[in-house]
């Protein structure tokens, strides 16, 4: 028999509507911040261009540095801040720790070996057979992202295989993330020791992140990472919810908390180690973000992941575009700026009172 | 309904907790676990919802091994309060809600919202349903995880010291709408609670655990002076005013010392 609108209902559903006004209010921001950064660089373009060519109307000198460098290099920014957003959004949701990210189970530092190990001993290889100079265009990109893919993957796999030796408990996958971590920047920093100059200063420079030199299929690669982890998130959002009220609680309401656990940490690892295998480490972005939306949308994951990955979107874009323009035509590394933009803010959230640990 | 059969559970590397626990309890009553701290009354709890295992025995809901059941098969059977509720940037109406996840297909359908709203109704959270849980009182919270597990429509009621920490009025508050429930829902409550005369006022079924056993099992007749010497290692009256029966404490240091 159909019962009367309840009111506690009503209210709550218009609750709801202003987290989905926040979260419309923040895609808008998101592409406005878009079109800005495809806007400002070394020479600005106009707003009425940059427009045309997203509208496949345009002609002339500024579309090809629209369409050819600047577009990617945004779209970059947003598929990679989305990204770090939404992954450092769950991890600190399933390890029941603020300052979880991807980091935390391994993937930066594995990454990095990985990287180290392409440009040092595999660039090294056909460097010797190149007389010509040895300039590190000899190296493959391809070559050295799936290193860096493999290094932060096998990073991942032996910190939960580690973990699972007693139990799976976010305390011990933290602290063996942090073991491992430390394990592989050791075997990264020997290897620098033995090589040439010329080889660390390209491992360093790829630690620094770069949003720049990327192809539009690397950025499908990324999206299509990014886009699949992002789905299996959102069908987990309640098992988050549920998660967040205590491990037992989550079981009594029916959810196996230790696969949820696992097959999010993995996801999250592949898609970071993606991400990371083209672009570097980038700092901060997955840390923050979540913090910095949470007092807007509190806690409820099915709002938390998708305004986590705008707001990495937002930061990330923010700080490629003052990377490229604070001392243009110098392009400053992004990492480094996402850390020094990130550092303060986080500062701000954190004596504001606004870090909440779930 | 529940049944309990010769149950064991030792924590890893440790002395076994429960040693040989037996129960067999029916819808409409409400069983306070009785016993002192590490009797393994929680334990049991636990083994009962299955998020411990138990190393011996059988426990069976309706005739089936809880260890045959799946986690959301379990979850739409028995709903189960722990101890300290942890508490999270979710607000009321949420958490409430968090309690149909069990029957949840892919989202949300009216239902739920239906059956949210009448456990919110049940506990009188109508006032405060879009506060956070992290900004609650003590006896706010346990009202509202209550309510979770009401949405999630059991058939069995696990609390873990529903009343610890809470106020005189939010105690009785509390466990007047349990036993309620119990009652008028036809639920099998079980309830792990420390103040005898809570237990008394607000149960029908007994158990005292010692010694990772039972003890006694039954009705309030089980409470006698003997049983709680034996059991808690105190020295009690027991006195009876008007219809019920009261637990007085006496203080066997203070009688030597005076």
């Amino acid at each position: 028999m159909p019962r009367p609108p309840i009111q506690g209902a009503e209210q709550y559903r218009t609750f709801i509507r202003g987290k989905k006004r926040f979260l419309a209010g923040l895609l808008l921001i998101t592409a406005a911040v878009f079109i800005l950064s495809v806007m400002l660089g070394s020479s600005n373009v106009p707003l009425g261009k940059v427009l045309g060519v997203l509208f496949g109307r345009a002609e002339g000198k500024e579309t090809v540095i629209v369409r050819n460098l600047r577009l990617p290099r945004s779209a970059t920014a947003v598929v990679v801040g989305l990204g770090l957003g939404i992954i450092g959004c769950v991890m600190q949701g399933v390890l029941h720790n603020p300052l979880a990210s991807s980091g935390t189970v391994g993937v930066s530092q594995g990454a990095a070996f990985g990287a180290a190990f392409a440009i040092i001993v595999l660039g090294g290889g056909s460097m010797s057979s190149n007389t010509a100079g040895a300039t590190l265009s000899v190296i493959d990109p391809s070559v050295v992202s799936t290193c860096a893919f493999v290094g932060a993957i096998s990073c991942t796999v032996v910190i939960v295989a580690l973990s699972r030796f007693r139990s799976s408990s976010p305390g011990t996958l933290i602290l063996a993330g942090v073991a491992l971590s430390n394990l592989f920047s050791a075997a990264t920093t020997i290897m620098q020791y033995f090589a040439d100059d010329v080889k660390v200063a390209a491992v360093v420079y790829w630690t620094f992140g770069n949003l720049g030199s990327i192809f539009w299929k690397d950025i499908l690669i990324m999206g299509a990472a990014v886009l699949l982890a992002l789905v299996f998130f959102w069908f987990n959002s309640w098992n988050y919810n549920a998660i967040q009220s205590g491990e037992d609680t989550a079981k009594g309401l029916g959810v196996n908390t230790k696969r949820v656990t696992i097959a999010s940490m993995a996801v999250s690892a592949v898609a970071a180690a993606v991400i990371v295998s083209f672009v570097g480490i980038i700092n901060f972005v997955g840390l923050i973000a979540p913090h910095l939306v949470r007092r807007f949308v509190g806690s409820d994951y099915r709002y938390l992941i998708p305004a986590s990955g705008l707001a990495g979107a937002c930061l990330l874009l923010l700080s490629d575009t003052f990377a490229r323009i604070a001392v243009a035509p110098i392009v400053l590394p992004v990492g480094a700026i996402t850390s020094a933009l990130g550092a303060p803010l986080f500062l701000w959230i954190v004596f504001k009172g606004g870090i909440r640990r779930k | 309904m529940i049944r309990a059969e010769h149950i064991r559970f030792a924590y890893r590397g440790m002395e076994a907790v429960l040693k040989d626990l037996s129960m067999s309890e029916t819808a409409g009553h409400c069983l306070a676990l009785l016993g002192n701290n590490g009797a393994g009354k929680s334990t049991f709890l636990k083994c009962i919802n299955r998020i411990h295992s138990q190393q011996g025995g059988v426990i069976t809901l309706e005739e089936k091994d809880v260890r045959s059941l799946s986690r959301g098969e379990l979850a739409r059977n028995m709903a189960y309060v722990e101890q300290h509720t942890g508490t999270s940037r979710l607000t009321v109406y949420d958490t409430v809600l968090l309690g149909r996840k069990p029957h949840m297909k892919l989202g949300l359908g009216p239902e739920d919202y239906r059956i949210a709203d009448e456990a919110i109704a049940r506990l009188h959270l109508e006032d405060f349903q879009l506060r956070y849980v992290d900004e609650l009182s003590g006896g706010e919270l346990q009202k509202v995880v209550l309510a979770r597990a009401l949405a999630q429509q059991p058939r069995v009621l696990l609390l873990d010291e529903p009343t610890a920490s809470l106020d005189l009025y939010n105690q009785h508050e509390v466990m007047r709408i349990v036993s309620e429930i119990a009652r008028e829902d036809n639920l099998l409550v079980i309830v792990v609670i420390h103040d005898l005369n809570l237990a008394l006022q607000y149960c029908d079924r007994f158990m005292l655990i010692h010694r990772g056993g039972t003890y006694l099992y039954g009705d309030s007749a089980i409470l006698t002076e003997d049983s709680i010497r034996e059991v808690y290692g105190v020295k009690a009256a027991i006195l009876t005013v008007g219809s019920r029966r009261v637990v007085i404490v006496e203080n066997e240091q203070m009688e030597q010392g005076g």
